[in-house]
């Protein structure tokens, strides 16, 4: 069972991950839960790459991995070239986890503070970007109320300023849109679109398909702690055993025959391209794939369902 | 005896240093080959990166960033409510103690000192063992702790951080109770009574006691088991000589007097004359020269002297002055001396004390008689008291927040109170009991604790010698064993009455530098070293993730 893909270590890696296993272990060293199971990735600079998978599929724990939250039962990780338990590491990395553990006592600019503090930055740079922050994430009108007011949303929020507080090289959120209401979640795509144009790199994961289709380069899709599905968005959409026409308005009857006929009626051909599915589709498909067929990677496009 | 002044500093220091390297030996040595065992050469190469990665972890830690995290401690502390039911309570309590004086007693300043320190100490060791044991480990389970090792913050500055913060709130609570404790002691001790509000800054002498013949003897013991004192006979050539040493003319500026004050006891062998006092003369002599001059003769003070060193409410009642030039009569000349130019050679000075009463004893210890430098006011030994104090809730706090880096908030509790309870009450009862058991070579009849299981067992008395038998090797290998594991407890658990400082102040005398606050501050730094190392190790190895 080789699932491993061999990656090219190229120079512009920002995260690689090679046969990367998460086994969790009870107190006597049982163990439990195998959350991630050999898995090999590998995420460019300057790309926004999307982690997806069904709930518990072991993406929060790769994520942990990467930043030396949990230690990896096997395999090997490089984050910004350096090894996952080097705290200095840190210094280029904004992490939002999936649920804000803040301080539940400390007002919004308190917290901001504090994590600035962290990364020994000089009490006017901790200002500058504070103010720049909580103006961003839109929490002007609440940055003297304690954490514990906060209402979910409104902490998703200022997590997302805290990890971006050390303007970061690599920016890892976990569901950075989860309890966020239309309008932020508007926002949070136009910043993590703002954050690519300005060279950095993001890893996300996130259950709302149409926002990950919106904005990812590339994805990956895991299912049991196994690597399904790896590649761009754009080739991964296209079903590339077919072929899809958009012609001129045809009238009802030419429509009725319009298979038939195409070629000797001689219709102008606008666009020849292949379908693009949605990533909702691709990623059903690729669930029941992968029930169907355990330890199989899936090869999305050639083998579309019926 | 709490006024040993022979602290033989660089030896502690050394063996300090000595179980620190023996520990970290094994230390690595159990890692290196259970590494080894575990995954060969990649897991020895990983362990000495682990090795390598505490060392600067250990060692290069970021000052603002120890303030940031100090400063969260803070907050959360201060937000906590057992801090504040805790701080209300200790005051109140030390208001509570209105009602201990009591207007017969000779010495209201002492039971008022006591009751103060005495509070503060046992009021504050608990809050600081709750306050450092529950805020880390609830840190980690909220997991707010995660967001934060998510930025470059070594978990050696969380250790630190943590000890910092904590030890920062105890003191701003330590000092507003000593303060409304000072004020309070100073109010409430009656006027009359204010004199026993000093700091005496005694300088003792070695002592010996010498028989009929001039030689050294130990004294007759009168059979009064709980006294430490040796008595001699009176009207006799038995006599108690002290040499005091290091006197200087600087020391007592303004020729001042020399001041020595004695606390002997008088043991009365028939009941004699009850009106008046048994008494002794006292001879100072020269080490040099042996030039002697006799100063007269002085009551013992039977009546009122019931502990050594207890204030006199009358303090010139045991207080012998010398002045810079003493008259004295040789023979039937009158003759004057020089203190410091004829009795006093090189700092050394003798003064020998003899019991004038035929039939009647004097009762002598090493303590009895000191030379009373200059005093000190008593805000200095008040807050050398305070001083201690804190030393020891630091302690505390590094005990605690090194368990609450291990084990959840429960357990450090217990462990951290467990550890204290049997600094203090075992640690001079038992296991040093046990450990000069051993440490007698084996001698003790029925053997070790191994050897007195065995003979408990199997019906064997006392004194009747094992066989020599594979048996009684393995009997006394385990012997030795517990021994070293007791002699290695005695210096891993710490005895914080070491660093309890109210009997000096309590009964008049400045906390000693030399047998008290430096002592003090060396355990709580010997503790501090291998408290921090443990607790980054504690955290670093530990998936804070995996609850
Ligand atoms: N601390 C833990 N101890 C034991 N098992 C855990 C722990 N954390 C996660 N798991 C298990 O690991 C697996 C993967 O969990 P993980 O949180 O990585 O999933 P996820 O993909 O992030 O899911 P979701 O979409 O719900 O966030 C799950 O089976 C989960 O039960
Ligand atoms: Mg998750």
């Amino acid at each position: 069972m080789e699932l491993g893909v061999s990656i090219s270590m190229s120079a512009e890696s920002v995260v690689e991950i090679r046969n990367l296993t998460k086994i969790y272990r009870d107190f006597w060293g049982r163990a439990k839960v195998k959350a991630v199971n050999s898995l090999s990735l590998e995420v460019k600079k300057g790309e926004i790459f999307g982690l997806l998978g069904p709930n518990g599929s072991g993406k929060t724990t790769t994520l942990k991995m990467l930043l030396g939250l949990l230690f990896p039962t096997e395999g090997e990780i490089k984050i910004l070239g350096k090894q996952a338990h080097d705290v200095s590491k840190n210094e280029r990395i904004g992490y939002l986890p999936e649920e804000s553990y803040l301080y539940r006592f400390l007002n919004a600019d308190e917290t901001l503070d504090f994590y600035g503090r962290l990364f020994n930055m000089s009490a006017a740079v901790r200002k500058e970007r504070k103010d720049k922050l909580i103006e961003m994430v839109g929490l002007n009108y609440a940055r003297r109320r304690q954490l514990k007011e906060y209402s979910k949303g409104m902490t998703r929020r200022i997590g997302l300023a805290q990890a971006l507080i050390n303007d970061p090289e690599l920016v890892i959120l976990d569901e950075p849109t989860s309890g966020m209401d239309p309008l932020g979640t508007r926002e949070v795509k136009d910043l993590i679109l703002k954050l690519r144009d300005q060279g950095k790199t993001v890893v996300m994961c996130s259950h709302l398909l149409q926002d990950v289709q919106d904005v990812c380069d590339r994805i990956a899709i895991l299912y049991g702690g196994e690597l399904k599905v790896l590649g761009d968005v754009k080739d991964l959409l296209q079903s590339k055993g077919e072929t899809q026409l958009i012609t001129s308005k045809l009238d009802p009857a030419a429509q009725a025959e319009v298979e038939a006929v195409l070629k000797k009626h001689g219709a102008s051909l606008h666009s020849s391209s292949s379908p693009v599915v949605n990533l909702e589709d691709l990623f059903l498909r690729t669930i029941e794939e992968s029930k169907a067929r355990p330890g199989r990677r899936y090869a999305p496009g050639e083998t579309p369902k019926a | 005896m709490p006024f040993d002044t022979n602290h033989p500093l660089l030896n502690v220091i050394l063996q300090w240093a000595l179980i620190l390297c023996v520990i970290s030996v094994i230390g690595t040595f159990v890692g290196g080959v259970s590494s080894l065992m575990g995954g060969g050469k990649r897991g020895l190469s990983e362990f000495f990166g682990v090795i390598g990665r505490a060392l600067s972890d250990l060692i290069l830690v970021s000052p603002q960033r120890i303030f940031a995290l100090a400063t969260l401690t803070t907050r959360e502390s201060v937000r906590r409510k057992a801090l504040w039911i805790g701080a209300v309570f200790l005051v109140l309590f030390m208001f509570a103690g209105w009602f201990i004086g009591d207007s017969d007693d000779t010495t209201p300043a002492k039971a008022y000192i006591s009751f103060v320190i005495t509070t503060i100490r046992w009021m504050l060791l608990p809050l600081a063992v709750l306050l450092s044991c529950w805020g880390l480990p609830a840190d980690i389970k909220d997991r707010s702790l995660h967001t934060v090792v998510t930025k470059p913050v070594r978990r050696s500055e969380v250790v630190l951080g943590r000890i910092a913060g904590y030890s920062f709130v105890i003191t701003a609570i330590l000092l507003v109770v000593s303060v409304v404790g000072y004020g309070w002691i100073l109010r409430v001790v009656p006027e009359r009574s204010q004199r026993q509000l000093i700091s005496r800054v005694p300088r003792f002498g070695g002592m010996k006691m010498l028989d009929q013949n001039g030689d050294l003897f130990t004294g007759v013991n009168v059979g009064d088991m709980l006294d430490l004192r040796r008595f001699i006979a009176g009207g006799t050539k038995e006599l108690a000589m002290w040499q005091f040493q290091g006197l200087k003319e600087s020391d007592f500026p303004n020729d001042q007097d020399l001041r020595l004050e004695y606390a002997f006891e008088a043991f009365r062998s028939y009941k004699g004359d009850i009106a008046t006092q048994i008494e002794f003369s006292i001879d100072l002599v020269n080490p040099e020269t042996n030039q002697r001059v006799r100063l007269g003769v002085q009551p013992v003070n039977e009546f009122s002297s019931e502990i050594a060193h207890d204030l006199k409410e009358n303090q010139t009642e045991n207080l012998i002055l010398i002045p810079r030039t003493i008259s004295y009569l040789d023979g039937e000349t009158t003759k004057t001396a020089d203190l410091f130019k004829d009795l006093v050679a090189n700092g050394n000075l003798n003064v020998e004390i003899k019991c004038l009463d035929a039939g009647q004893y004097l009762g002598v210890s090493p303590g009895d008689l000191f030379v009373r430098m200059p005093d000190r006011s008593f805000a200095v030994g008040y807050w050398k008291t305070i001083f201690t104090t804190w030393l020891m809730l630091v302690l505390i706090i590094t005990i605690g927040t090194t368990a609450s880096c291990i084990l959840k908030g429960p357990v450090a509790t217990l462990t951290t109170f467990g550890l204290l309870i049997l600094g203090v009450f075992l640690k001079n009862g038992l296991i040093m009991r046990l450990g000069k058991y051993y440490s007698d070579g084996g001698e003790v009849v029925g053997g070790g604790s191994v050897e007195a299981f065995y003979r408990l067992v199997t019906g064997l008395n006392e004194s009747t010698p094992l066989d020599e038998s594979i048996t009684k090797t393995v009997i006394e290998t385990l012997d030795s064993g517990v021994y070293a594991m007791l002699y290695l407890a005695q210096y891993v658990i710490p005895d914080i009455s070491i660093f309890d400082a109210s009997t000096y102040l309590a009964n008049g005398f400045d906390v000693p530098l030399a047998s008290c606050v430096l002592p003090s501050l060396l355990i709580t730094l010997g503790f501090f070293i291998p408290a921090y190392i443990i607790g980054y190790f504690g955290l670093q190895i530990r998936e804070l993730e995996a609850k």
